[in-house]
């Protein structure tokens, strides 16, 4: 799941997550390794382990790493970069203020006391370390920290300017003019029935179908019977994506196959709660 | 103020705390539902959805959110412990929010959800009851099960509020001429300030068609 990609040496420790959908995973390799950041280089959720291909090995989405007290001025200078990867230059990626790349990217790694090392399996190509002054961007103000990391300080913060959105949104809407708020709901009711069926299980279809053989045919046996049974196909496409990528990544295996065993459960459960076998019973 | 190794923090970390706040998330939520059901505002979720609830209200047919929502809020439940990541809008926002308020009234329960104080109550018993299902999910499934396409999800659903802007402005011009005419121009306005196109569209629908009231 992770590999130890640089040697230690004076301090400083990187991990790389390789595989799709690494961004998932982050907070569990920078928790196990008491890591002090971790850094995405793939603003779009996963679309970077796409690209990965035989001319492209070594894709990774995710580097977490940690470092000594003595080293800790170095880690605001650090710039990652891995030249060979196709995500690097996604303009997303240059507009990231955690992460700048510079046109060094494709050059030599300086020394900082580090040097890659050979993963087995990523290829040759391994993110280098630079030290770049000019690119600070893993500083972040102490404070705002401090706050991030205390769930207990972020849920205050988010009580307050909670009480005050919903306040302000509910006595706007009372302020809305009736007539106003009769055309809205004229207008929004057939855009949002269109939108339930058949917008929304289009768009869960369509993209469970790119996701590959297995997860298209899961999703279209459960989207279909979903829409039979609970009248809109999106909870069977979810279902079936779910089940179609855990078959896809982990074979039949026991838990996959519990899985379908609770899905099964449940659309037979629905669909008895929901009247359908009468329906079918009515067939004949 | 050094709160990162606190006691309260400790414990909003440990597993014992996620339904706990799980609870507190789903009593909000069912609260919201609530004041939307006497108020006709304060519903938290995307429009379309409550406006599936707000179909079930008029008409006393609540199948299309009761299938609809409560399936999703399986789903959601099903995926969250196995993926390691909830999704909070199918599962509490879609699910709880509008699923099992409809399941209720359709069922003809209507009185915790007419009572502000019976609301929170039964979102807070919904969401701790969730989160220890959800818990109990991830203790007996085995850990690293990977993402489980949960990025083709989040795409999909990204996907999805793109829709509604034009979706809107087909809606207005089918109410009336003056809504039609403000749902695109709105659109475009928002659209030329990147900001996004089903709010443009909604505003000039509602500022053209109330004005100019006459069916198309």
């Amino acid at each position: 799941m992770r590999k130890r990609i640089m040697e230690e040496r004076k301090g400083p420790v990187l991990f790389v997550i390789p595989g799709m959908a690494a961004d998932m995973k982050v907070g569990d390799v920078m928790h196990k390794e008491n890591a002090s950041f971790g850094i995405s280089f793939c603003g779009s959720g996963g679309a970077g382990a796409h690209l990965a291909g035989p001319d492209r090995p070594g894709q990774f989405e995710i580097v977490a790493g940690h470092f000594d007290r003595t080293l800790r001025i170095r880690q605001r200078e650090l710039t990652l970069c891995n030249p060979n990867q196709g995500d690097v230059g996604h303009p997303a990626n240059r507009q990231a203020p955690q992460l700048r790349l510079p046109p060094q990217c494709g050059g030599r790694p300086a020394h900082v006391g580090l040097q890659p090392v050979p993963v087995p399996g990523a290829g040759p190509q391994h993110p280098r370390t630079l030290p770049q002054r000019r690119h600070a961007g893993l500083h972040r103000p102490k404070v705002v920290e401090e706050t991030l990391y205390s769930p207990a300080a972020m849920a205050a913060a988010g009580a307050i300017v909670g009480a005050v959105v919903l306040s302000v949104l509910n006595t706007v809407a009372a302020f809305i003019p009736q007539s106003m708020a009769v055309v809205a709901s004229q207008v929004l009711g057939p855009a949002s029935s269109l939108m339930m069926n058949p917008v929304m299980p289009v768009i869960f279809w369509l993209a469970a179908l790119d996701a590959g053989r297995i997860t298209g045919v899961w999703s279209t046996i459960l989207g279909g019977l979903a829409h039979m049974i609970m009248g809109n196909a999106v909870p069977g496409i979810v279902l079936g994506i779910l089940i179609g990528k855990s078959a896809e990544e982990h074979g039949y295996s026991k838990s996959t196959n519990t899985m379908i065993a609770i899905v099964a459960v449940l659309f037979i459960l629905i669909a008895y709660f929901r009247g359908f076998h009468t329906k079918l019973i009515a067939l004949f | 103020m050094n709160m990162k190794n606190s006691k309260i923090n400790a414990f909003l970390m440990s597993p014992a705390a996620f339904p706990l706040l799980l609870g507190v998330v789903a009593a909000s939520v069912v609260a919201g539902t609530h004041m939307f059901i006497t108020t006709g505002s304060g519903a938290f979720n995307d429009i379309y959805v409550v406006q599936m609830l707000q179909a079930g209200l008029d008409t006393g047919d609540y199948a299309a959110a009761a299938g609809f929502a409560a399936g999703f809020l399986i789903a959601r439940v099903l995926e969250g412990p196995l993926v390691g990541l909830l999704d909070l809008g199918g599962s509490i926002m879609t699910g709880v929010g509008i699923g099992i308020p409809a399941v209720m009234l359709a069922s003809g329960i209507r009185w915790p959800l007419e009572s502000f104080v019976a609301s929170l109550g039964l979102g807070l018993i919904i969401g701790v009851v969730l989160g220890c299902i959800i818990m109990l999910i991830r203790k007996l499934m085995p850990a690293g099960m990977g993402s489980l396409g949960t990025d083709v999800m989040m795409g999909a659903g990204n996907k999805t509020g793109q829709y509604l802007g034009p979706l809107i402005v087909l809606s207005a011009i089918g109410y009336s001429i003056p809504a039609g005419v403000g749902a695109f121009v709105g659109a475009a306005i928002s659209y030329w300030f990147k900001k996004p196109v089903a709010g443009g569209a909604i505003l000039g629908a509602m500022i053209l068609g109330a004005l100019i009231p006459l069916a198309g």
